[in-house]
This record gives C-alpha cells, structure tokens and sequence, in this order.
C-alpha cells in the first residue's frame, strides 16, 4: 500500500515519496524537495525510496518544520536546474528562514539541529547552528551550561584558574 | 525552559563554536569555561584552521591598537605587487614595483595650495593603491589609482563631509590610519584641548570612539582571530604605544 502512495505522481510529473517520522507522520514531498536532504538525495539514487523513508529518530512535528523548510527552498534547486521558475523570491525566503528560526526557543531548535545534521540538509544545519551561537553571545558558562545541558566537570580549582586567565572575559 | 535540550555530538558542537561572533572574542573565553571537551576543542590545531577558514572572507576582528606619536604612516604593499610611499606632504607618491625592481613617481590627484590637506595611503576594496585627503579638516576625499595601460589615472571614489559625520564641535581632524581588509578609517580629532581618535566607517559612516588622550599621529589596528586556548588566554592589550 505504501508502495503504491509512493509510486504517486504530482501534475509536472515529478515523482513523490513518502517520508514517515519517528511517531509515525507520513509527509508526501516530491523528489526535488526532499533531496536537499544528501541522505535521502543518496536513496533516491539508490533507489531505496518506494516504500517510503523512515525516519526513527525524527519527531514529527521536527519533521513537519524540515518539509516547510525543503517546500520553501525546493525553488532554489529548481532554479539552477532551470526545469522550473523559483517558487518563491530571495527575500520571500530570506524572511521566512528568518522568521523560522527567531521563533525556535530550545529544546526545539537543537532537535531540528539534529534533525538537519542527520538528514545533511546543509543550509538548514547552517542556519539553525549560527542562530545558537548568536544566541551565545553575552552568556556566562553557567548559562550556555543550561542551554546545552552539559555537566560541569571542572573542579573549582580548575575552574578558577580558568576564570583567572581569561579574566578580561569576565568582567560583567 | 521545560524539558532539557537535546544532546549534541561533537560534530554540531563544532560546527556552533565556529560560528561565534567574531567581533567578541570574549564569547569564545567563556565558552572555554564551559566544560573539559568544549575547552580542548576550542583550543585544538585543526578547530583553529577551520575556524579561520570559515571565516576567510571577513576581515579578523580588530582586537586593539598600536600607535605612535611619531611619523605618520606613510606606505602601503597594494594587491599589484608594489609599495607605495608618500613623499613631499602627500604631493607625490612614489611606487616601487616589487617584481621589476622599478621606482616611479606618481603625482598626487591636483590640489589648490591654500589648502590645509592630510593624507593617508589605504589599500582600496579591490586591492590596489588609494588615497584618503582630509582637505581643511572637513572634507574627506578618497582616491583609487587605477592603472590602466600606459595612461594610470586617479578616480575620485568619493567626497564626505566630515563635518556632517563626526559628531559635537571636533577640532581640527586628522587622518591617522585605517584597517587593511575592512573599510575603516581612523580620525584624530580634538575635543576641549584632548585628543579623540575616532573610527569611521567609510560605508555606513558609523562613528566609534576607539582611543581617548593618546597622542597619537599614527595608528595601526591589530587585527587577528583569537581562540582563548591558542593564546594561553592572554588578550593583548587594547593599545599599545610605541
């Protein structure tokens, strides 16, 4: 049955595939905008798609942001292939990826990071990396702890001598 | 924030730490501080050489100051291949071409003699040899020498009216250097008898104060990406006098 979705065909006669997330989800895309994703632009080549790509470790709501990602940014593959116009203007795109990740608070952006890195979807991973080290910017370590989730593992000592060094760092 | 983020392996963290501004070193040092493995990666070899290759097309962020109260800066090494040095009060500038070991006199774009003029040899955007003339403390020329074939001729670039740019009721303002690969320019100028050296921004003509009572007739940023671990932590000073 699923092989028989994915077989479907849209009106420009662009192949489509089914992608199914961790939950379940089945996202119907075209071939065009699911191969910005290298991993599964490799499956198509290797012709390993027809009974949907599954995806376990993508959530689908992470999933459903990745395919209005791709959806958005299918012009541009297009476009330099010269099949089809773009869908959408530079700056259409520049303000929807902005507004993409503003609104993205953690744990939700780090797991479309992972997302991203998992389906090497550069421009997304380059996006989405750049807005959490802009989001660095003026933390102190016990903050950027927080957002991470990570353990100090330095002893106080340690820690001090570091704080020494770097002591022009942290002066706020 | 309710549920905890996600783990990230060392790969993404990676690729996040190269991305920290790189107008704030101070980010990276106390990232630095963070845990053992961000700290070992921030200070490896091979993190370094992708993040100053990351950053390639943009200029290292200026991390201070070196100046003197001597001679002004007065020579460039352009894109062409040759060093460029002003002679004569910026009336001539000589250029000695590094390949064919050939010295050449260029005359400065013409100036009216009742003039008060400063100049400034720069590097200009596409890598050739340009002029900044202060003419009379207010107007702001720069110059682009563009040689073509036998007949090399200056282009006037642009005109700013200092005045316009600087703010409060600056004194007497000097050109004393700027920042190869950037745009930027730094101005001497006098406020109530001290000294203020001032950054502009040639595109934007953003004005930032940089150094205050130094003195200085001759300013050259130090400009360099800086990793905390690399450096054994240690930020040079913001200004140093010759």
């Amino acid at each position: 049955m699923a092989a028989a979705a994915a077989e479907a065909t849209t009106d420009g006669g662009g192949k489509m595939i089914i992608l199914i997330s961790a939950d379940g989800k089945r996202f119907e895309v075209t071939e065009a905008v699911a191969s910005q994703s290298q991993l599964i632009s490799n499956m198509i080549e290797d012709d390993c798609t027809e009974n949907g790509v599954r995806l376990p470790n993508v959530d689908g709501d992470i999933l459903t942001m990745v395919v209005d990602y791709c959806n958005m940014h299918a012009g541009d593959a297009a476009a330099a292939g010269d099949t089809m116009k773009a869908s959408s203007t530079e700056e259409e795109l520049k303000k929807f990826d902005a507004e993409l990740v503003q609104a993205l608070e953690n744990p939700v952006l780090f797991k479309l990071i992972l997302a991203a890195n998992f389906l090497n979807i550069k421009s997304l991973l380059d996006m989405t990396c750049q807005r959490v080290a802009d989001m660095m910017s003026g933390k102190t370590p016990e903050q950027m702890r927080e957002t991470f989730s990570i353990e100090n593992d330095f002893t106080p000592e340690e820690e001090a001598a570091i704080r020494q060094e770097n002591a022009w760092a942290f002066d706020d | 924030m309710a549920a905890p983020a996600p783990e990230l392996m060392d790969d993404v963290v990676e690729e996040i730490l190269l991305r920290l501004p790189l107008d704030d070193p101070s980010c990276a040092a106390r990232a630095s501080a963070v845990c053992k493995h961000w700290r070992h990666l921030l200070a490896d070899a091979g993190f370094l050489r992708r993040y100053r290759a990351f950053h390639r097309r943009r200029a290292p962020p200026r991390l201070g100051f070196i100046y003197d109260a001597g001679s002004p800066l007065a020579r460039v090494l352009a894109g062409d291949g040759a060093v460029y040095f002003l002679t004569w009060h910026g009336r001539n500038i000589l250029r000695y071409d590094l390949r064919k070991l050939d010295l050449t006199v260029i005359a400065s774009p013409e100036i009216d003699d009742d003039d008060f003029e400063n100049h400034l040899l720069m590097t200009t955007e596409d890598g050739g040899m340009g002029l900044a003339r202060l003419v009379s403390g207010h107007s702001l020329q720069l110059w682009s020498w563009k040689p073509v074939s036998a007949a090399a001729a200056w282009v006037q670039l642009r005109v700013i009216d200092l005045d316009l740019v600087i703010p409060g009721d600056a004194m007497r303002p000097r050109l004393l250097g700027f920042a190869e690969g950037t745009d930027m320019v730094f101005v001497d100028t006098t406020y109530d008898g001290a000294q203020v050296v001032q950054q502009i921004e040639l595109s934007t003509l953003k004005v930032t104060k940089v150094l205050d009572e130094c003195y200085a007739s001759c300013v050259l940023p130090y400009m360099s990406f800086f990793l905390p671990g690399r450096q054994k932590g240690k930020l040079p000073p913001s200004a140093i006098t010759l």
